[in-house]
């Protein structure tokens, strides 16, 4: 995966100039919905204010929620109650997280999104590659701030994949 | 990770309560320790008085390690009977007065304790139950001579009672050496000294009893004690604080809540005890006082963490006390990170020696971890990621409802933060026989009222944790210390509910119950109210909109529904009222758009009766081509003829068919095609043969030598379109031009389509099209059927003007599709030309397109005279005889001579070039020297592109744009540009212009036309199609997406990625994959010299191909001239036209299968052999196949099958009335699919110099609209119609039966 996955400790405890240029970390017990959002802000705040001290704003903007003050791009998820908060030094970055379960419609749902998409991946079973495509989507309309909602944009982006658990996560640039 | 409070060893002492006691008494034997009512009581006196109670327990055996029960009402006799134990050296176990006396029984027997020190009253119902009473007052009247047996720090201090899960109380035997750290450790934070004076209410059986009593004894404090009326009365506690000027007030946070003002001498207040809410803390933060937040249980003696709360920060427990640790551990006792959340476990000297006889139940909550002992809470919470600590309520308090964890706690905080509301508990009882939340609520204000409050947690909560009922209660049951008792909650009878769970309104309509019934299906268990939000009320999120989106589409009402509106809307009553609309729109019956499908019969009839005319058209063209070299060949081949008089006659034959090919065109047209009505026709019937066949007819003509000039005007009036005066039409494509009506001072762009007639949905479509005067239309646009545009009204280039669009006068409209951008400045018109001086401007217009046609003819003749003469010489047509034998050899020998042709045709451009007046940048009237030079400009590289085509995209388009007068940069990619002003064009450095880019399109308006400088940044990309206006500058390293218009130059910056028509700004670009710089951006001289070859014979070989087909051709049927059988001459021309598209086409044919085989999805570095063959594969296709015999096809049933035989999927009965495909085997496309003029699959693109090859999907009787792309990875579903100029961009799919339009592509409203 080209993308690090750090824990908690590694980042704050690390000087900036260690930092890689972009990664990826596990926030777990996050809750959901506006809970979990509520957390993971929190986090990427702390962290932010660790590095780049100054005034650090999370804003939420018309392209998703966004860092003022740091020269970072972040992105952030949660899958059940799992968070996940994607960081780029290296311009902008989505992160998505799906189970990997079965979904009754993704046949009609791949026709609409994935259609003619060749991106090599291989997967063992369908349910693993409809969640690898979704995630990876899902990513990169956040990596773009278009949205699911928008139109696809024409250019896609660079992504990475990772398993945890029976958790799929994607992180696009 | 265990939080670590600070490390304070000389907190930790060996010592007793009685040690502390005693050195305040020693350093302050005066102060007031205890105040009750009038009652004051000093130190010293407190003790003596103690040391009385304490040597009369002594003398009845109490002592250190033993149990003394303690049972009084509040006063200053119950602070000295606990003194007194304490002094004893025995334990004290507390009770409250109001204990039941079962529970204190039980708790008696249960910690062994013989004595209960308890009033007269209390003696005779504990002699009553067997208990032996001992009466304070009179303990402390007897006087005794007793050795006090002190105790030892590690002698229980006191024990406490507390519920346990399975109804027995449970001891907690909390150590001298425990208590006293804890009271030293807490006291460093709270800082308590002599001069407060401190309130207390708590029961002495709640431990934070010990923070008001001992802590106070140790500071020296004032310790002013509540009467039992004044603990549960918030007035009553508001009035003692403020006339006793109580300076320290420990309470419990929903007490403290009801506390309206406190006194000005108020320093610190202590919440404890319970979770204290956000709502409370904001409240009370911000003040004199400082307000503090501890949390601990029972068994860690007290408390184990305290928090500073400040406002606008959120609520948590802080940091552990001096020498305490907290940690979170997971249920497998392992010590979690930062961050995860699981069960807190309290580490320090504060963890006691476990509970009273329960030595199973104490090694199952006192464990060791990591060395260390720590105390199992049972309370859930995690160390956050700013090093506090946060309380997430009891494990058991957390349940799990219909699958949802849920925190009663959050529900319980978020009722408390309401408005209005004092207290309130939430529980989980049955309702109706299945498990809720129910909330009970003590109103401080208002009415009772439970929508607000659902409304308001609805606001703020996931639906799921949103309480199915609301009770109201006059007063919250409390446990004796103080906390709410939920025991009693969830035993309440519930008399009166006035909220029930079943209590939404009913779906408005049949829209909103279908949405309900779906979203019922995927989100189960939430509460569907129309105000929630799909997203942060129902849980929604991107995967579960596609899935909703998905299941309301299966309804073909819905079918237009897409996740946008699921976005956009969110909440239920807005996604129902957009399905509303779409249902009452009419898309209902239009969800399938129409579609009807041609018999078999009539597709045939029609495709024999244009095969019919295929020969003919065939003749036609073969005869304005080949005339002049029959003429020329007529004039040479005998001893004394002269070839300078036979290049003569010949371009005055070329000039002539030219002249004679415009009113030809027009008459065959009149005669054989008539004039076509605006209506509705059958796809592939008369009406439709008809038009077909005049679209044939009009291309015959060499219109473009006449686009920009009156003759353009006049020729177009003769096909039976209304053109006013002063019009100025440039190269313009009318479908029906008698149904176009344009007047005064119109002026019309570059590769403009006026698409009055179309096929849509099986049937062609024709209709009108109004231009009023002074109307404008700027290059690459299209107008559809019924358009109009008033008068002074624009459409800017690059826009869609779709069926039934009107443009009102003077409105500026841009886009695809159109709408109004601003109000169009009118001009004054300049000066008209006087009548003679218009007559001389025209012949002006004819002289210079007949020097430009006739000068770029001329090249031909030397490629001419060197086949002839190698002919001659070798005399290889008569040794070789048949054709079929003839044409290689005659191919081979024109590969020299085209070399010559392009020579030629480039030196003769240049020196034209050189010979005509330099372009300036300014406006000048369209009737002026100006613009008849930059038309002839234009003239000189259109006529010298018909040689050179294959020129661009090609190592050498940047030497030929140099010659032209263009700066261009180094490195720099040209495909196919249009429109360019050589001398007003800069190309910067490493800049790509991908094919049919329009590059500074001339602005034209009112009579004049503007020229002004267009730049192009280094490193910068203008996609496939786009359209770049005159005056354009982009900075470096800009994006400019496919089919797309450029933004103005005040909104680029470098490093910008435009898309779209209005454009729009992408705020992130795709880094390709590294490639390798030297096959992209860097190659070798090595590869410089490939290409170059490459590409020089793929410029050479079309031209050599034409030359020998055109001799070989004057070659067979000049036998027939000569013997005047112009019949036969005729016949044989035809078959020889008809063998020469087939020939072109089989040439393509065989070049794509040996040089590519089979088109795959690949990703080619520019650089590379692939992709120079590929483009080589291409040109020739473009060069020979269409226009040969593909063009021909154009709208016939034979064009499918001609790019099936390329490798393309086409389906059957398939209409096309474009050649635009070049990866063919990368194209699929459903039966009965229609793709209009120009439109058509994209299925590479050059991205960072490297070429991406991806599949196109069209279905089955889909409408392609005109000038509409489908990018490579795109597909579109059956039965989708596109709008004109529609780009549906790289990995989208338009779903079937559906109308899609715009550039990016979005539903098409009605």
């Amino acid at each position: 995966m080209m993308i690090s996955l750090m824990t908690f400790e590694q980042v704050y405890s690390a000087s900036s100039v260690e930092l890689p240029g972009c990664w990826l970390m596990h926030v777990p017990g996050v809750g959901r919905g506006p809970t979990a959002q509520k957390r993971l802000r929190e986090v990427v705040l702390a962290i932010a204010k660790r590095h780049h001290g100054g005034d650090i704003v999370l804003a939420e903007t018309t392209t998703g929620p966004r860092l003022l003050g740091a020269d970072w791009d972040i992105s952030f998820t949660y899958d059940g109650d799992d968070g996940w908060i994607a960081w780029s030094r290296n311009g902008r970055i989505g992160v998505d997280a799906e189970k990997i379960r079965l979904i009754p419609e993704a046949k009609e749902i791949a026709e609409e999104f994935f259609a003619g998409q060749r991106d090599g991946y291989l997967d063992a079973d369908l349910e693993t590659a409809f969640i690898r495509r979704w995630t990876a989507l899902e990513a990169s309309h956040k990596a773009l701030g278009t949205g699911l909602g928008a139109c696809p944009s024409t250019i896609p982006l660079k992504v990475s994949h990772c398993l945890h658990g029976d958790v799929m996560v994607a992180v696009a640039q | 990770m265990i939080l670590q409070g600070s490390d304070r060893p000389d907190l930790i002492r060996d010592e007793t309560l009685s040690d502390l006691l005693e050195t305040t008494v020693r350093r302050q034997p005066d102060a007031p320790a205890i105040l009750d009512g009038l009652t004051r009581i000093s130190y010293g006196e407190l003790w003596f008085r103690a040391s009385s109670v304490a040597n009369a327990l002594a003398s009845r055996g109490c002592g250190p390690g033993e149990c003394v029960g303690l049972w009084l009402p509040r006063g200053h006799a119950l602070i000295l009977g606990q003194v007194g134990i304490a002094l004893s050296g025995a334990a004290w176990l507390p009770f409250d007065a109001a204990v039941p006396l079962d529970r204190l029984v039980t708790c008696m027997s249960d910690a062994r304790g013989r004595y209960v020190v308890t009033d007269q009253v209390g003696a005779e119902v504990l002699r009553a139950r067997g208990v032996e009473p001992l009466i304070l007052a009179e303990l402390e009247r007897e006087i005794v001579e007793v050795e006090l047996r002190r105790a030892a720090p590690g002698d229980i201090a006191y024990a406490i009672y507390t519920s346990g899960s399975t109804g027995e109380p449970k001891g907690i035997a909390i150590t001298q050496r425990n208590v006293c750290h804890f009271i030293r450790s807490e006291n460093e934070v709270l800082g308590v000294t002599s001069v407060d004076l401190v309130y207390q209410g708590f029961s002495v059986a709640f431990d934070m009893s010990l923070e008001e009593i001992w802590i106070s004894f140790f500071a020296g404090a004032s310790l002013w004690v509540a009467p039992v009326e004044t603990v549960a009365d918030p007035d009553a506690i508001q009035a003692a604080l403020a006339e006793q000027e109580i300076t320290v007030l420990h309470a419990v946070p929903t007490l403290v809540a009801l506390v309206a003002v406190f006194p000005e001498s108020l320093r610190l207040l202590n919440l404890g005890g319970e979770a204290c809410p956000d709502s409370l803390a904001a409240r009370l933060t911000g003040h004199w006082y400082q307000v503090l937040n501890t949390y601990g249980p029972t068994e860690t003696t007290v408390t184990a963490t305290i928090a500073r709360l400040q406002p606008g920060k959120a609520v948590n427990i802080g940091m552990p006390l001096p020498n305490y640790g907290i940690g979170v551990c997971s249920p497998e006792r392992q010590l979690l990170p930062a961050g995860e959340t699981g069960e807190l476990v309290v580490f320090g000297p504060g963890v006691s020696s476990g509970y009273l006889g329960r030595p199973e139940l104490t090694a199952a909550r006192f464990v060791m971890i990591e060395g260390r002992s720590a105390y199992l809470t049972g309370d859930l919470g995690n160390i956050g990621f700013d090093g506090e600590i946060r309380c997430l309520g009891r494990v058991d308090n957390q349940i799990k409802l219909r699958g949802f964890r849920i925190e009663l706690d959050e529900i319980t905080a978020a009722l408390s933060d309401q408005p209005g509301v004092g207290t309130a508990a939430a529980v989980v009882r049955p309702l109706a026989g299945a498990d809720e939340i129910v909330a009970f609520v003590v109103l401080a204000s208002g009415v009772a009222d439970a929508e607000p409050l659902r409304a308001a947690l609805m606001a703020r909560l996931p639906a799921y944790m949103v309480p199915a009922s609301f009770i109201f209660i006059d007063e919250m049951p409390r446990l004796s210390s103080g906390k709410t008792d939920l025991g009693a909650l969830r035993r309440r009878e519930l008399a009166v509910a006035t909220a029930q769970s079943d209590d939404l309104p009913p779906p408005q309509d049949e829209h909103e119950a279908a949405l309900r019934n779906i979203l019922n299906e995927l989100l189960p268990g939430r509460r569907l109210t129309p105000s929630a939000d799909f997203f942060t009320d129902l849980g929604g999120h991107s995967l579960l909109a596609a899935r909703l989106v998905t299941r309301l589409r299966r309804d073909s009402r819905y079918a237009s529904v897409g996740v946008q509106h699921i976005y956009r809307g969110r909440s239920m009553q807005a996604i129902a009222m957009v399905m509303r609309e779409l249902a009452a729109d009419g898309r209902a019956a239009e969800a399938a758009p129409f579609h009807e499908s041609a018999s078999l019969w009539r597709r045939f009839s029609c495709g024999v009766a244009q095969a019919v005319c295929l020969p003919f058209l065939v003749l036609l063209q073969m005869l304005q081509w080949l005339s002049p070299f029959f003429a020329y060949h007529g004039l040479t081949g005998d001893p004394g003829d002269s070839t300078i008089f036979a290049i003569t006659v010949a371009l005055a034959t070329y000039l002539a068919a030219l002249a004679l090919s415009f009113p030809l065109g027009v008459y065959l047209r009149l005669l054989l095609v008539g004039r076509l009505r605006p209506g509705n026709y059958p796809l592939w019937g008369l009406t439709y043969f008809r038009w077909w066949l005049g679209v044939r007819l009009a291309e015959i003509p060499a219109v473009h030598l006449i686009s920009g000039t009156p003759l353009k005007s006049f020729y177009l009036r003769m096909q039976g379109a209304k053109i006013g005066r002063k019009c100025t039409i440039n190269s313009v494509t009318v479908a029906v031009p008698e149904l176009l009506s344009v007047g005064d001072g119109v002026c019309l762009g570059t590769f403009v389509n006026i698409e009055n007639a179309r096929v849509e949905g099986g049937r062609l479509i024709i209709g009108r099209v109004v231009l009023g005067s002074g109307a404008s239309v700027d290059s690459y646009s299209v107008l559809e059927n019924d358009t109009q545009i008033g008068p002074g009204g624009k459409l800017c280039g690059q826009s869609a003007l779709g069926e039934g669009g009107s443009i009102p006068a003077n409105e500026i409209w841009a886009g695809a599709p159109a709408r109004q951008t601003g109000v169009a400045p009118r001009l004054t018109p300049p000066e008209r030309l006087r009548l003679w001086a218009t007559c001389l401007r025209t012949l002006g217009f004819i002289v210079g397109a007949a020097v430009v046609a006739v000068l770029f003819y001329i090249p031909v003749f030397p490629s001419f005279v060197v086949v002839d003469n190698l002919d001659s010489a070798w005399e290889l047509s008569e040794s070789l005889e048949q054709w079929w034998k003839v044409f290689p050899v005659f191919f081979l020998l024109a590969i020299p001579a085209s070399a010559i042709l392009l020579l030629i045709t480039v030196g003769l451009a240049g020196l034209l070039r050189r010979c005509m007046p330099r372009q300036q940048a300014g406006r000048f009237s369209i009737e002026g020297r100006e613009y008849f030079w930059k038309w002839q400009l234009s003239a000189v590289l259109d006529a010298s592109l018909q040689v050179l085509h294959g020129l661009y995209a090609s190592i050498y388009v940047a030497s030929w744009l140099r010659l032209m007068g263009t700066k261009v940069g180094r490195d720099a990619e040209v495909s196919t540009a249009e429109g360019i002003i050589p001398e007003l064009l800069e190309l910067g450095d490493e800049s790509f212009i991908a094919d049919g880019a329009m590059l500074g399109d001339e602005g034209q308006q009112d009579g004049w036309m503007t020229l002004s400088q267009t730049r192009i940044g280094s490193r910068s990309f203008v996609g496939n199609g786009a359209y770049v206006p005159d005056g354009a500058n982009f900075p470096d390293d800009v994006l400019l997406g496919v089919q797309s218009s450029a933004p103005t130059n005040e909104q680029m910056q470098p490093g910008q990625t435009w898309m779209g028509s209005p454009p729009m700004l992408l705020p992130a670009r795709e880094v390709i994959a590294e490639q390798d710089p030297a096959l992209t951006f860097r190659p070798s001289p090595a590869r410089r010299v490939a290409r170059a070859i490459i590409e020089g014979l793929r410029i050479v070989v079309p031209l050599a191909f034409v030359i020998a087909a055109g001799y070989v051709t004057v070659f067979e049927t000049m036998p027939y001239v000569e013997e005047e059988d112009w019949g036969g001459f005729c016949l044989a021309l035809m078959i020889a036209g008809m063998l020469y598209g087939l020939v072109s086409f089989a040439f393509v044919l065989m070049a794509k299968w040996l040089l590519i085989g089979r088109y795959r999805p690949r990703l080619a570095p520019m650089w590379t052999m692939f992709v120079w063959v590929s483009e080589a594969v291409t040109t020739l296709h473009e060069s020979l196949a269409v226009p040969a015999l593909l063009n021909l096809l154009r709208g016939t049933p034979m064009l499918p099958w001609a790019f099936r035989l390329l490798g393309a999927k086409v389906g059957r009965g398939v209409w096309m009335n474009s050649t635009d495909l070049t990866e063919f085997d990368c194209v699929s496309i459903g039966d009965e699919a229609e793709l209009n003029d120009h439109s058509g699959p994209q299925t590479h693109l050059f991205e960072d110099r490297v070429m991406r090859i991806g599949l196109v999907r069209i279905g089955a009787r889909c409408t392609i609209g005109t000038r509409t792309t489908v990018l490579y990875d795109a597909s579109v579903g059956d039965g989708a119609h596109l709008g004109p100029l529609t780009l549906v961009a790289k990995g989208e799919h338009i779903p079937g039966n559906t109308r899609w339009e715009g550039t990016p592509s979005a539903p098409a409203p009605r």
